[in-house]
């Protein structure tokens, strides 16, 4: 028999690594048409880095993204990245972004007030145009300064970075430290179907609700959540490497057949995401780190969601219809 | 209010995906690219009595054969204490023992088993509470268990006092709670295409989700300066913690130098499932007291973490699980106690979430345990026990712009659950002594 | 032993030495220097190396090469290039153009347009199962799209953004579907 059932999970996630002290860096090159080149070393695996590292600094300069070109793909060339992990990116390369862009702003100011003979207090930047503020005509474009520059013989970049300031030292005793100043927050509920004489469990409604601060590009995000659901459900559901652990190791999955990942047919038959838009008081635009959270509320809620629907609590995962089986078995027993 | 944040950019390396365009580094490709395979470990510990690589060196189409012997520093990793190539002691079945560069994929294959090696099997540890026992075989000569802070079997967190909490309480609860091992399986397996460049410098197209990271850890190896190393990439087929750990861009550097062409080492899928860094196992014990009205008075929980075989990025779960194992709840009376052990299997990397989502399931799950035992809902609970903007959460942290309730809430309304009107009132504002239950 | 394997690929003669155990993967790949089809398990897991033979999507990992002697095969490089059914036009249109110019498939258009590839590495495949049921089945339901797609991995999860883009380009949100013009030869 089809049994339905609801749980829920509410989680919080810490942005950037662990006690802090994780640099990033970030150039902004301007060329000689004015466009922007923009570096620093994150890797983009799917998550959206690129974009969202374009969009921070466009918002910084007040231009275009289409203006600007971000050059992620060497150690030569990209400036220095800690690492693509702990949610960070989009928290610290934006917070580098934007010192770099206020570099960048300052180099073309002091740049401009030399070629129209003006002290540089008189001129003022915006969305892509240096001018007096006594006579908005009298701007000069990013296309007029990267001309002027380039071909002055002067190297205009614009250069910052971001430390989250690393916390104390733990205290050994009580632990006591600051993991990071910026948390995100999210609760989850799902409804599944548990088929009683199979142990198979279905996710039918998922409803994901995150505050991971200001979205800075709601594709993107939403591509982490959707990921995260369907990474949440094999978590909750299916994947293990080694079923006979910790008996033995010699039953281990090798393939994709072995170790089962969502497919198409695995996904929610519905579901809807929210995202809370609050300010954090130190990320970039109030942004903070999303990546990791939104795959960690999933496997708790359709557990919970399995006590719902047939009594039993599943307290190691993943929920697989043996394991699921069985302790309906037992519960049948013990009445 | 923004101009660029807050819109819906489509990826801009999109139309790259969906032409095919997109390059990988399983897609690059070099002229008299060699092939790279590696002699890996059949036993989950064993001692390597001897090699000898001679035959294997002659074999045809074979330009290169290392062994530990030929690494200039055989320890990388974040921890630094993983071996490139295995030495006299294998610790996890697949460990690599020895690499071949061959002219071709049968070329190689045909090379390892020239190989002519003698072990000695020994008896491995796999079950981490078996691992923490006086006498368990040992994994690694400085012994099983990590020492935080080079001197304690736990990594702890106190706040308040438990056995106060515990007499407040008036119901306990204990629960037990394991995860499983689980692969990143990303679909481009581990892959690094190596070679020298003119000027003479080794050159890694690479994986890696921090090229500075791994470059960093392997200059090291190679005993190089960073300006003789250089490393590309910034586009992976998925990474999700996995490509934090190195799985062939030392050894594929270590061929490069060897041979002075370039050299592919590509995981099979079989390798990368069996042999690379994983989300090892945990053990969470949770014990709770909680009043009637929902308030949980004190907690502890003891938590086991299996290493794996290395320390890699095991050691950094810990201590971002101790600090979020408690949720994201307001508890005042707090112990934590985290261990962290030793096995021979494959060693504990990063993976999405890693430490704290394992974690939040135990704490998640337990958490409505408490509310079927004091007969709330699983809302109520989470409501009632929620952090506040200011709170300080249990590591002391002061929590800004905190939203549990505002999630709760808006989840509710999603699902179509109608909230008690004063859930519905409450905010995640700092609290006053007046306001929500006056916990 | 390798032979001389004749096929036609993308709409053009194809000719390339390939071995009796040589998959049609590693013939594209190697072979013919395509590397649009991924290998993401090479054993007909992850559909990461779709491609189109004679009309039907397949997986290139378990076909043997010399099984397509004289057969048509389309991967995602003719979907622009190959068969150059849109060809650049004014610069009026917004939509989004391959790197050489080219108008899109409208499955790669809605693809972009939804977000739905992240890493990308499962793409190319997942644009060629797409491409080939919607030849197939110009107006399906979500969870025919969802059966048709389901021998095809994205361990991202992009699985939601995938449905509905695919949804979308049924209904020509983005072109017309065109006509199955040589991919089913």
């Amino acid at each position: 028999m089809i049994r339905k059932g609801r749980g829920m999970a509410t989680v919080y996630y810490p942005t950037g690594f662990n006690g802090g002290g994780d640099p990033d860096l970030v150039s902004l090159r301007i060329k000689v048409d004015g466009t922007i080149d923009m570096t620093n070393a994150s890797c983009e695996m799917g998550q959206g880095f690129k974009s969202v590292a374009i969009q921070m600094a466009a918002e910084a300069l007040g231009i275009s993204e289409s203006l600007i070109t971000i050059d992620n793909t060497n150690t030569d060339t990209a400036a220095f990245s800690m690492d693509t992990a702990g949610s960070r990116s989009t928290y610290i390369v934006g917070l580098a972004s934007i010192s770099a862009a206020e570099d960048l702003i300052r180099k073309i100011v002091t740049f401009a007030a030399g070629v129209l003979g003006v002290d540089a207090s008189e001129l003022k930047y915006e969305a892509g145009k240096v001018f007096r503020a006594s006579d908005p005509d009298s701007a000069m474009t990013l296309a007029q300064i990267g001309a002027a520059s380039t071909y002055g013989g002067v190297f205009i970049i614009g250069v910052g970075g971001f430390l989250p300031p690393p916390g104390p030292p733990r205290d050994p005793e009580t632990g006591a430290t600051i993991p990071s100043r910026s948390m995100a927050w999210g609760s989850t509920v799902v409804d599944v179907e548990v088929d009683d004489e199979t142990g198979v469990v279905e996710v039918v409604n998922l409803y994901d609700c995150y505050d991971i601060g200001t979205v800075i590009n709601p594709l993107m995000a939403e591509g982490q959540v959707d990921g995260g659901d369907v990474q949440g459900v094999g978590m909750g559901l299916f994947e293990d490497l080694s079923p006979c652990f910790p008996k033995n190791l010699e039953i281990y999955a090798s393939n994709y057949t072995d170790y089962i990942i969502p497919t198409f047919m695995d996904i929610p038959r519905h579901s809807e995401i929210e995202f809370i838009q609050s300010h954090d008081p130190y990320g970039p635009f109030g942004a903070k780190g999303c990546g990791e959270m939104v795959a960690n509320t999933q496997p708790p809620a359709i557990v919970n969601a399995i006590y719902d629907a047939v009594g039993v609590l599943v307290d190691s995962l993943p929920a697989t219809p043996e394991k699921v089986l069985r302790l309906i078995d037992e519960k049948r027993k013990t009445g | 209010m923004y101009n660029s944040v807050g819109k819906r950019v489509p990826r801009y390396d999109g139309i790259g995906h969906v032409t095919g365009r997109t390059q990988y580094v399983s897609d690059v490709k070099m002229p008299g690219m060699l092939v790279c395979k590696t002699l890996r470990c059949p036993y989950h510990k064993a001692r390597i009595r001897s090699i000898d690589v001679s035959e294997a060196r002659t074999s045809p189409g074979v330009y290169a054969v290392i062994t530990k012997d030929d690494v200039p520093h055989n320890l990388f990793a974040m921890v630094p204490d993983h071996h490139v190539l295995a030495e006299e002691i294998t610790r996890y079945r697949g460990q690599n023992i020895a690499a071949v560069a061959a002219a071709s994929r049968d070329a190689a294959l045909d090379a390892l088993a020239r190989i002519r090696i003698e072990y000695e099997e020994l008896e491995p540890v796999i079950d981490p509470e078996e691992a923490i026992k006086d006498g368990a075989p040992q994994v690694r000569p400085e012994g099983n268990n990590h020492l935080f802070d080079g001197n304690s079997l736990t990594r702890r967190i106190r706040r308040g006092n438990v056995e106060e909490g515990f007499r407040e309480a008036d119901f306990i609860v204990e629960g037990r709670y394991t995860t499983p091992s689980q692969e990143h399986a990303p679909l481009e397996t581990c892959c690094t295409v190596a070679y020298v460049d003119a000027p003479g410098r080794l050159v890694i197209h690479s994986k890696a989700q921090g090229l500075y990271f791994a470059q960093g850890d392997l200059a090291n190896v190679f005993q190089l300066p960073l300006n003789r190393l250089k490393f590309i990439g910034g586009t992976i087929g998925g990474g999700f913690g996995g490509m934090n750990s190195i799985h062939t861009d030392h050894i594929a550097g270590l061929l490069a130098l060897a041979t002075g062409r370039p050299v592919r080492f590509a995981l099979t899928r079989e390798e990368e499932m069996l042999f690379s860094t994983i989300r090892t196992p945990w053990i969470f014990r949770i014990r709770d007291g909680i009043r009637r009205d929902g308030v949980i008075t004190a907690r502890q929980v003891s938590v086991l973490h299996d290493c794996g075989a290395y320390t890699e990025l095991g050691l950094y779960a810990v201590e971002k699980n101790a600090n979020l194992i408690a949720g994201a709840n307001l508890i005042r009376n707090l112990e934590v106690d985290s261990r962290m052990v030793y096995t021979n299997k494959m060693p504990s990397g990063s993976m999405r979430g890693f430490g704290v989502n394992v974690g939040q399931y135990a704490e998640q799950v337990q958490l409505d345990r408490l509310a079927h035992t004091v007969g709330i809902s699983p809302m109520e609970i989470r409501f009632i026990n929620a952090f506040h903007t200011g709170d300080k959460n249990h590591t002391g942290n002061e929590l800004a712009s905190v939203s549990t309730i505002e999630t709760l809430q808006k989840v509710a309304a999603m699902s179509g659950q109608t909230l008690p009107e004063k859930y519905l009132a409450w905010s995640s504002a700092p609290l006053s002594p007046n306001t929500n239950s006056g916990k | 032993m390798s032979q001389i394997l004749r096929f036609h690929l993308n709409g053009n003669p194809a000719e390339v030495m390939a071995g009796e155990a040589e998959t049609l993967l590693d013939t594209l790949r190697e072979g013919l220097g395509l590397t649009s089809p991924k290998c993401g398990c090479n054993r007909g897991d992850c559909g990461a190396c779709t491609v189109i033979l004679n009309g039907n999507a397949v997986k290139s990992c378990t076909v043997l090469a010399l099984t397509v002697e004289g057969k048509s095969v389309w991967t995602v490089d003719g979907l622009v290039d190959g068969e150059r059914a849109g060809e650049p036009e004014g610069g009026e249109s917004p939509a989004p153009r391959s790197l050489s110019g080219h108008k899109l498939h409208p499955v790669q258009t809605a693809f972009h347009e939804y977000g739905a590839p992240q890493c990308g590495y499962c793409t190319p495949g997942m644009v060629m199962a797409a491409v080939a049921f919607l030849d197939r089945n110009p107006s399906p339901t979500e969870e025919e799209v969802k059966d048709a797609l389901s021998g095809n991995l994205c361990r991202c999860g992009g699985y939601k953004k995938y449905v509905q883009a695919v949804m979308a380009a049924a209904r020509g949100e983005f072109d017309p579907l065109p006509e199955r013009s040589g991919r089913n030869v």
